[in-house]
């Protein structure tokens, strides 16, 4: 299979109190080069998890996950990956070692981005769930990735940041791709080009996004 | 279209030189984090790092020579018990903070590059350079206060390295085990201060009785203190301390941590 992601018989489930709770059952899908794809589900479907074993950070219980070669992964964006006891340059400082970038170059891009203004000294702890969520999408988004994985990216924030948020991952994608997951189908429709729909641990691909949608809305 | 396209996309080739500049710019990130964590508290942890070994030491010192017993073969006491309380110090501390490592640095494995044997080695990495700093600054202390000098500084460094080696390989069995059995956090404390109060920090082996001796040797510790006393002192030379038997040890103990930290690694983070 060749792809820019792929998922090889992948099986996941969680270990519960002793119990198993599956999440996805021996999925087989490789996801396009070129095309930014939307991850569709009810609550609870799998769709994190899912993001999650495309990141690497969870592994699968059965199955592979792949990447086409060389190519550079964001990390899942969210609150995953911020060291709360520390401040912004302390964890730029941090992720910029680990991606062998220079911590000041993405300093003044995330301070400039994410406009946290002079709360960018405090640990991130204390920050809103909202503010953490800016900073993340700031730092990947300073960061060049390839493919970027975002669930619920347009979820937070106020209407002018969302705005800048909108036109930088627009440029963005003149060079990347997004793997997105989102509640809101105007989010979908407006940065995915195919979709999956995740439905009782199966995933179901839909090069139009709007029958995409539809077949979400039906579920 | 994407760059990121079938068409124009140029797969970038990695090579070995690569694997290992990834590995060690993620163990200098992790590293610095580590650092940053121990130290965020204003200075509190750094000054702890450096008075606890220093009051335990002066602590047995006092109940030494108040018991009456001046330290063994014509070994000044102070350097003698500092010698000891840092061996046993090194391997304790090394040990327990390995446990609940990968727990605290759950949120570090959001990165694919960081894998939990990183944390552990971060672990080890940063305690390995506060050991020997410690090291350093207590031996300067007493060379000022008139204590001799290390008879043999470069073998004494080797001693305090390996004891932080052997606390590692001890700290990712249990660390490993303690995924599984997670009671075994409050065990293992308690096995390791077994440990710690029959490695020698405050007496040698031949003031142990004749009886007790063989046993009292099966504890590596005892080792680390005789060899460790050997290359401090002039006057002093082990019959005891044996470096064939510390290898044996730490050899065993690191791959059967490292066999327990992969079995271990599905069900923490990335497994669940």
């Amino acid at each position: 299979m060749s792809g820019l992601i792929t998922l090889d018989n992948v099986t996941k489930f969680y270990s519960v109190r002793g119990c198993r709770k599956l999440v996805l059952d021996n999925v087989t899908i490789s996801m396009p080069f070129g095309k930014s794809v939307g991850i569709l589900g009810r609550n609870g479907a799998g769709k994190s998890t899912t993001l999650m074993l495309i990141g690497k950070v969870l592994r699968p219980s059965k199955g592979r996950v792949g990447w086409a070669p060389g190519i550079l992964m964001s990390w899942p964006m969210g609150p995953a990956g911020l060291i709360g006891t520390l401040n912004v340059r302390e964890n730029i400082q941090i992720i910029s070692r680990i991606y062998g970038r220079d911590w000041r170059e993405l300093y003044e891009r995330v301070e400039r981005f994410a406009d946290i203004g002079s709360d960018i000294e405090l640990p991130v702890a204390s920050y809103s769930s909202g503010v953490r969520s800016r900073f993340n999408l700031a730092l990947s988004i300073a960061m060049d990735f390839d493919c970027y994985l975002c669930d619920e990216m347009m979820a937070f924030g106020d209407a002018q940041f969302r705005a800048r948020a909108e036109a930088e991952i627009t440029k963005i994608q003149q060079h990347s791709t997004f793997v997105i997951i989102s509640h809101r189908m105007k989010t979908i429709e407006k940065f995915c080009q195919c979709v999956y729909v995740l439905d009782n641990k199966k995933f179901e691909y839909y090069d139009d996004v709007w029958e995409g949608i539809k077949r979400y809305e039906s579920l | 279209m994407s760059s990121v396209d079938r068409d124009g996309y140029q797969p970038r080739s990695l090579h070995m030189g690569d694997a290992v500049r990834i590995q060690l710019r993620i163990l200098n990130g992790l590293v610095l984090r580590e650092f940053a964590a121990m130290f965020s508290n204003k200075g509190r942890g750094l000054i702890l790092t450096f008075t606890r070994p220093m009051i335990r030491a002066g602590l047995l010192a006092a109940i030494r020579s108040y018991g009456g017993f001046p330290a063994y073969a014509g070994m000044e006491l102070l350097p003698f018990i500092v010698t000891g309380v840092l061996c046993s110090r090194f391997f304790r501390r090394t040990s327990t903070t390995l446990i609940g490592a990968a727990e605290s640095g759950k949120s570090l494995l959001s990165f694919y590059q960081v894998s939990e044997l990183d944390l552990y080695l971060t672990r080890f990495i940063a305690g390995l350079s506060i050991n020997l700093t410690v090291a350093f600054i207590l031996y300067f202390i007493l060379r000022i206060i008139g204590a001799p000098p290390v008879a043999e500084p470069l073998y004494m460094i080797i001693v305090l390295i390996f004891v932080t080696c052997l606390g590692f390989a001890v700290g990712l069995v249990l660390a490993s085990l303690a995924i599984f059995l997670p009671p075994l956090k409050s065990v293992s404390r308690f096995a390791l201060r077994g440990l710690r109060l029959t490695s020698g920090s405050f007496f040698v082996v031949p003031e142990i009785p004749a009886g007790l001796r063989d046993y009292f040797l099966w504890n590596p510790l005892l080792h680390v203190s005789e060899l460790a006393r050997t290359y401090y002192f002039v006057q002093y030379n082990t019959d005891y301390g044996d470096w064939n038997y510390l290898i044996k040890v730490f050899v065993i103990t690191l791959f059967l941590g490292l066999i327990l930290e992969r079995i271990s690694r599905h069900r923490i983070g990335r497994g669940i």
